[in-house]
């Protein structure tokens, strides 16, 4: 039970740890970190192996937030074991691979720090029993991804590539987080468990092909499906180690575990098929297209990878045992020779200094070690006999061969499959016989030669895996078995062997093998592949265009709204208003205001609104400061006016005496200000303002006329009237209400007035002091 | 008034009497020390004080004010977080050259505002705390008034807070001339008994109150001031500013819709959904293009406060709930990344540009793990108290059927992974060989600053795992004041 939580976080607390324990161990040695760290979790995997190939699974919860339904739930069965295992496996060696690939100036620490995160991300994705939980860990090892990529910061491609791969992962992402939210809406849960156990009613759901739809993108876009396999080969600027553990044998599976995991849920209904084998088959036509067509190591890794997801992927999108168990085996196989070819090539690169293929040959005398490597993965890859790769991908030569007996149509499958492969051949030998046959290759940039012991185990233990694998493959039937158990919820009970008699399968195999060697031995053929035009590009353009025009229009975005002029905020927050109020008024309609009651004023207050009028714009249109300040006292010395005509000597008084003080205030300090500046408005400014004050204008007014129709209030004097002798014993209403209605209030002031006081009086202490400070100073 | 409604008033005669000491102290000895310690200590014994008030709630205390288990909260956590930047505005002050004691006697006032503010059951008292926290946010705001751009910053909040204010007067008189009482419960039956006062008067008295109230909380379109003032106030400011100003205000806006049900006019709610949505994506995307952290930090508190808002449309008591959770996210985590800022000045310089921070972890292990604490909070990643207020605003959102928001919410929290990423990516970067950058980082660290920080980080991760006895307290408190 702890050990689930132990494999899931201790490389993250190890990670944690790394800026730490580098200051103690120095960074030469920090990759010891994270191997130990890789050991401790890989443990913890083997350790739970009693569940993973067990019958029965573990399911652990852990309450969290039981509140809202937030636990952090485990669910360890045959698939999410299989994955487990892979990963901390896997993580074991490329850290080890790491601590000898790595060199001076990059930072060590960051690298195993981030390599860690990763790895426990990737742990809790694939063991999470709770679709919400997993997206969690989605999320975070699409950061990881993101941040592994940029490693290399200060190089263009290395930043483009970070960012192109967060940006296409994310997307997909928030699309499976879309169809996660409905899918837990309509069944009341994210469990997988009680999800599998709904599977009747999630399929009979309207819903269902949107909800299916949703999570897929998201596997798609994560295991670099067409049409989102564009961020895939720009990945591979990613530090070498990292190319091989995330992008080729982990995360970018992440989307197949998915397609796994909810298989028993969605399978069965034809848009599976439909949706998920389709994608499948193209992508792996289309990515061992382009693999031919590279000359780069790696990007031919690249979209080698792209094009055996989507085999693998196709393979689920069967919905039958065969599909499944094909891939379940086609899993572990490729994380072994695919794993290993990258590493290999992160050897070649390091020693020889470059990685295209028209560069190098003959590399096979002096690295004698690398090319037995280079050999086993080349062949695993081409799905030649004695490998591991031949026996998985003729299983799901099968499969598709099968598909034949579903429907007709269905024969696009196995026929594009071996279409596929052949082009899967001829690449895998170009990889081996390009780079390590012919003649010696001079003018590398560096002089090649085996690379330390280090750098050769962990390619050397995924070739032996490979290599015994497919010779004696019983050992991986428990795996095997345990998995496709898992995916498609029924007892798997198979064997696997190299010889199956003459199946049809094993013809597709030979077809692939014969037109393979044809295509790759007549240079004209290859010449034909490579001169065709890529039509898949434009994807890619798309993404070109679109990213640099979003960061323009979000800075124009800027430019506009935030001018840190004072002037401009004033117009958003008025035009606010006026739109907002303006809308509800059209929208709702009727506001009611009774015209001859407004009607009925005095001469004398049409001249005093008349002066309010030309004062205001004149505070507007003065040139001088003196002539504003004093427009505006006319402004305010009207506001008195109207209250003495509304009857409020009161407040007609306070007004003044602010008025006054206002004035008084403005005239001892207009001294210290600078001139104003003559700013001359173009014509168009001078409209648009025009028309934001007026707007404003017009629309208070309305306001207050209709305000004026609506007067529901009470006068409070009466109260006081009527109550002043009989409760507080006064006739004097104005003392009674200072001294017994609003004790508090006055009482209040009292206190106000001496804070205020006090205040003064320091700040005059403060001035002295400094003019003592300053005297004594001369 | 009993003696049972100055009991319940306690919070406040602690803080105000707190106040009168502060300035008492000033006009006869000055001493920053002493000064802080006083105000911290009056934050204190206000805080002190309000669990045993809980057996008296929920009391009316004049028309004007209402303590029940809601407002205690609030006045706790707006306290609590005046606190904590009475703390950091002493280590930044100490490093700088002003008169530095007045500082605490307006941080007093204006809490004592923000506390009145979510009290309020009447009109009066949501304008009078308010233009109580907010003129003595211009003294704190342009507080080293011998610099320039706190000044400016100062006068900029000055012209444009008193305009909003202006325009939520406005509305509530509208709403006054329509129904003739300003007394929320009034209020509230009134418009439940007729139907006819769902006038235009009553909706545009809302609108301009939005006006008023978005400026406080700094939502789009009443948005523009935050960039700005954010980086020209002293950063303990700014974290006041992001936290108790707008925590206020937020706390009043959801008494008023859930007492008047507000919920009930789509008009309002509508415009609310397009505030939220616009906030959201205004916040996060003009954060991608900034350099200045203290920028960054703006935006994006405009993009939480638009979170805040989709929890707040749900409604009811999750609603309640939610928000009430985030805001306590928010605080700690602004509260901690503000900090920082201030406590990092040198050379009377903030380090404000994201270079600044670049291998921050080589000069300061500890600083930098709180900072990324922070910023791990803010992008909603598990196990901080954020991510836990984001699944409960998120909650509420789907069970209130918000569909659209609820999108948003998601696509922005992945917009706004980017830069908060940012910041922590340049944090672990390798620190440049010049003199300068070592120099703002390597300097002492106040003990008092420090040990706030700490504090933040535990509590910020004790949340983020272990959330559900604040989220029973919340429940306690939120669900039976919303249902």
């Amino acid at each position: 039970m702890f050990s689930v939580l132990w494999v899931v976080f201790i490389p993250f607390i190890f990670a944690a740890l790394t800026p730490l324990i580098q200051k103690f161990i120095g960074e030469d040695r920090i990759g010891l970190w994270g191997v130990i760290a890789a050991l401790l979790s890989f443990g913890g995997v083997l350790s739970l192996a009693g569940y993973g190939l067990g019958d029965e699974p573990l399911y652990v919860i852990y309450e969290w937030a039981p509140t809202f339904g937030l636990t952090l739930g485990f669910y360890i069965d045959g698939l999410s074991w299989l994955f487990a295992f892979l990963i901390s496996g896997i993580g074991v060696l490329i850290n080890l691979y790491a601590y000898w690939y790595l060199h001076k100036p990059d930072p060590f620490g960051r690298f195993f720090a981030y390599l860690l995160f990763f790895m426990g991300s990737m742990l809790g994705l694939v063991l999470s029993s709770n679709l919400i939980i997993l997206i969690i860990f989605w999320e975070l090892t699409t950061i990881s991804s993101f941040l592994l990529i940029g490693y290399w910061s200060h190089t263009e491609r290395a930043r483009y590539g970070a960012v192109k791969s967060i940006l296409v992962t994310s997307v997909g992402g928030l699309a499976m987080i879309g169809g996660a939210v409905i899918l837990t809406v309509i069944t009341g849960t994210a469990e997988f468990p009680e999800l599998i156990k709904k599977a009747a009613f999630i399929q009979e759901h309207a819903l269902f092909f949107p909800i299916l739809l949703l999570l897929m993108l998201g596997a798609f876009s994560k295991s670099a499906q067409s049409p989102f396999h564009i961020w895939l080969p720009d990945a591979m600027e990613a530090p070498t180690p990292v190319s091989a553990f995330l992008h080729s044998s982990t995360m970018v599976k992440a989307g197949v575990f998915l397609i796994a995991r909810v298989h028993p849920i969605f399978s069965g209904r034809e848009e599976w098929i439909l949706l998920i084998a389709s994608i499948g088959l193209i992508t792996m036509v289309l990515g061992a297209y382009y693999a031919l067509r590279k000359v780069d190591l790696k990007a031919i890794l690249a979209y080698s990878t792209v094009s055996q997801l989507g085999l693998m992927i196709m393979a689920l999108g069967f919905a039958d045992v065969l599909g499944a168990k094909a891939t379940a085996f086609h899993i572990m196989n490729h994380a072994a020779f695919k794993g290993m070819l990258f590493l290999v090539v992160g050897i070649i690169d390091h020693e020889t200094g470059t990685r295209d293929i028209s560069r190098l040959s003959g590399l096979r005398f002096t690295m004698p070690k690398t090319a037995v490597l280079a050999f086993i993965g080349a062949f695993a890859s081409a799905g030649i006999p004695l490998f591991n790769g031949f026996l998985s991908k003729e299983l799901i030569f099968e499969a598709a061969y099968d598909q034949i007996g579903v429907a007709s149509w269905m024969a696009v499958f196995p026929v594009f499959a071996v279409v596929g492969s052949i082009l899967t051949f001829t690449y895998s030998m170009k990889i081996f016989f390009r780079v390590f046959y012919g003649e010696e290759a001079k003018e590398l940039p560096k002089h090649p030669h085996d690379p330390p012991f280090g750098m050769l185990f962990s390619p050397g233990l995924l070739a032996a895996v490979t290599v015994i694998v497919g010779i004696l493959p019983f050992i991986a039937e428990r795996f095997v078995n345990a998995a496709t158990a898992a995916i498609t919820q029924q007892p798997a009970d198979f064997y696997l062997t190299i010889w199956h008699g003459f199946t049809p399968a094993l013809w597709m195999s030979v077809v692939t093998v014969a037109i393979g060697i044809v295509l790759y031995s007549r240079k004209a053929l290859l010449e034909v592949l490579h001169s065709k035009p890529p039509f898949g590009l434009t994807v890619n353009a798309m993404y070109d265009w679109w990213y640099p025009n979003i960061m323009l229009g979000a800075e124009k975005l800027i430019g506009v709204f935030q001018s840190q002029k004072i002037r401009f905020y004033f117009m958003y927050i008025l035009g606010m208003v006026v739109v907002l109020c303006g809308w509800v008024l059209i929208r709702d309609g009727h506001f009611r205001f009774i015209p001859h009651d407004l009607m009925h004023a005095e001469t004398y207050e049409y001249l005093g609104a008349l002066a309010f009028i030309l004062a205001t714009i004149g505070v507007a249109l003065f040139r001088s400061r003196l002539a504003k300040v004093i427009s505006l006292g006319v402004v305010g010395y009207m506001l008195c006016a109207t209250f003495i005509v509304l009857r409020a000597p009161d407040l007609a008084l306070t007004q003044l005496l602010v008025d006054i003080v206002t004035v008084i205030l403005f005239v001892l300090v207009i001294y210290f200000l600078p001139q104003l500046k003559e700013v001359k408005e173009s014509l168009s400014v001078k409209i648009r303002d025009l028309a934001v004050a007026g707007l404003t204008g017009a629309f208070v007014t309305v306001f207050v006329l209709a305000v004026y129709a609506h007067r529901h209030t009470t006068s409070v004097a009466e109260y006081f009237l009527d109550n002043a002798y009989e409760l507080a014993g006064g006739t004097n209403v104005v003392n009674v209400i200072l001294v017994d209605f609003r004790t508090f209030d006055t009482l209040g002031e009292i206190i106000v007035l001496a804070i205020a006081g006090l205040g003064v009086y320091a700040l005059v202490r403060m001035g002295v002091a400094h003019k003592k400070k300053k005297d004594s100073s001369i | 008034m009993s003696t049972t409604d100055l009991t319940a008033l306690l919070p406040f005669i602690i803080l105000a009497a707190t106040t009168l000491i502060v300035v008492l102290v000033i006009s006869f000895y000055r001493n920053h020390f002493i000064t802080a310690l006083l105000t911290v200590i009056g934050h204190a014994a206000a805080i002190a004080v309000l669990p045993s008030l809980s057996t008296i709630t929920p009391r009316q205390v004049t028309p004007l004010m209402i303590i029940d288990d809601y407002s205690l909260f609030y006045i706790g956590l707006l306290t609590a977080a005046s606190l904590i930047v009475s703390v950091l505005m002493y280590s930044y002050l100490q490093r700088r050259e002003a008169q530095r004691e007045e500082f605490y006697a307006l941080l007093l006032i204006a809490t004592i505002g923000s506390s009145a503010l979510v009290t309020s059951s009447h009109f009066i008292t949501l304008f009078i705390g308010l233009e109580v926290l907010t003129v003595s946010l211009y003294g704190m705001i342009a507080y080293l008034f011998t610099y320039d751009r706190p000044l400016e910053a100062g006068i900029k909040y000055l012209i444009l807070a008193a305009a909003s204010s202006a325009f939520l007067l406005f509305g509530m008189a509208l709403i006054f001339a329509e129904t003739g009482t300003m007394l929320f419960a009034e209020l509230a039956e009134k418009l439940a008994a007729d139907d006819d006062l769902r006038t235009v008067f009553i909706l545009t008295g809302t609108g301009m109150m939005v006006v008023g109230i978005g400026f406080k909380l700094a939502v789009v379109p009443f948005h523009m001031w935050t960039p700005d003032i954010y980086e020209a106030a002293p950063a303990p400011v700014t974290a006041y500013l992001a936290t108790v100003s707008k925590g206020g205000m937020f706390a009043i806006l959801l008494r008023y819709f859930i007492e008047l049900n507000v919920y009930a006019y789509e008009t309002i709610c509508f415009v609310f959904t397009v505030i939220a949505i616009l906030s959201m994506f205004t916040g996060n995307i003009l954060a991608l293009l900034q350099n200045n952290v203290k920028r960054i930090l703006a935006y994006s508190s405009i993009a939480h406060l638009g979170y805040i808002l989709v929890a707040f449309l749900a409604g009811g008591a999750l609603a309640a709930e939610a928000v009430t959770f985030y805001l306590v996210a928010y605080f700690i985590t602004s509260l901690g990344a503000f900090g920082i800022v201030g406590l990092l000045i040198h050379n009377e310089r903030e380090p404000e540009d994201v270079q600044d921070y670049r291998g921050l972890y080589v000069h300061r292990p500890w600083l930098s793990a709180v900072f990324t604490a922070m910023m791990l909070s803010l992008a909603g990643i598990p196990l901080t108290a954020g991510f836990i207020g984001k699944f409960y605003v998120l909650t509420a959102g789907v069970g209130a059927a918000l569909w659209i928001l609820v999108i948003v919410l998601v696509v922005n929290s992945a917009i706004g992974l980017y830069y908060y990423l940012r910041i922590v990516i340049t944090m672990y970067s390798e620190p440049e060989e010049t003199a300068a950058a070592s120099g703002s980082l390597s300097q002492s660290l106040s003990v008092a600053g420090g040990v706030v920080l700490a504090f933040l980080m535990i509590i910020l991760i004790w949340l983020g795992v272990y959330p559900e006895p604040l989220i029973a307290i919340i429940q306690d408190i939120a669900g039976r004041f919303g249902s």
